[in-house]
């Protein structure tokens, strides 16, 4: 049990959310490419 | 969420796994919640301050995450390595640093009650706690086996407790 599992939750969500994000490489080849 | 005591993947599998598995990341903040709020806890802070640092410090360790190679070094090692800068930055601005969390769009948590006084109970906490030094780096520097160190401890303490006990 951890003594701030509001944190624990932030921190899992905002991993998760860098999992959906992507990356800054495949942004640009997205918008070079047109795709 | 899973529990992270019955998760075996060693500290590295889950650095390395945060990338695909956020839920990875959630069991290495398990695992080294109690430390690093220790850590800042010795340093002075109080138990808000030391929150939003171990906020800050875990933000910063996911956002570099996928950077974590060991190379011989224990992730706790690592970790406690972010939390010193963190503590750096915080007291060289005069304001807890935040960076890492504003870059990773978390919001602040506000703390309950219970959660500071949970805080504040790990001040006194153990007394076996070796803070930055794991014991294969005591080991090494006892020259012993790893597996002897906490025995040593224990007798050290056993010892400590005998002397005050007649003083």
């Amino acid at each position: 049990m951890t003594r701030i599992p509001e944190l624990q939750r932030e921190l899992v969500l905002a991993a998760r959310r860098r999992r959906a994000r992507p990356s800054l490489w495949i942004s640009i080849g997205r918008r070079w490419f047109g795709r | 969420m899973s529990v992270g005591e019955t998760d075996r993947r060693s500290d590295p599998e889950l650095l390395a796994a945060t990338a695909g598995d956020a839920e990875a990341f959630g069991l290495l903040y398990a695992r080294y919640e109690a430390p690093v709020l220790r850590f800042f806890l010795r340093r002075g802070a109080t138990p808000e301050l030391a929150a939003d640092l171990t906020g800050e410090t875990f933000a910063a360790a996911l956002l570099s995450a996928g950077r974590f190679r060991g190379d011989g070094h224990e992730a706790i090692t690592w970790v406690y390595g972010i939390a010193r800068a963190v503590l750096a930055q915080s007291r060289g601005r005069g304001v807890v640093e935040d960076r890492a969390r504003r870059k990773l769009d978390m919001a602040p948590v506000p703390l309950t009650q219970a959660a500071l006084e949970a805080i504040e109970e790990l001040r006194g906490g153990e007394v076996l706690d070796f803070d930055e030094k794991t014991y294969p780096k005591i080991a090494d520097t006892l020259r012993c086996s790893e597996m002897v160190v906490p025995q040593r401890a224990r007798r050290g303490l056993r010892n400590l407790r005998t002397r005050m006990e007649e003083a």
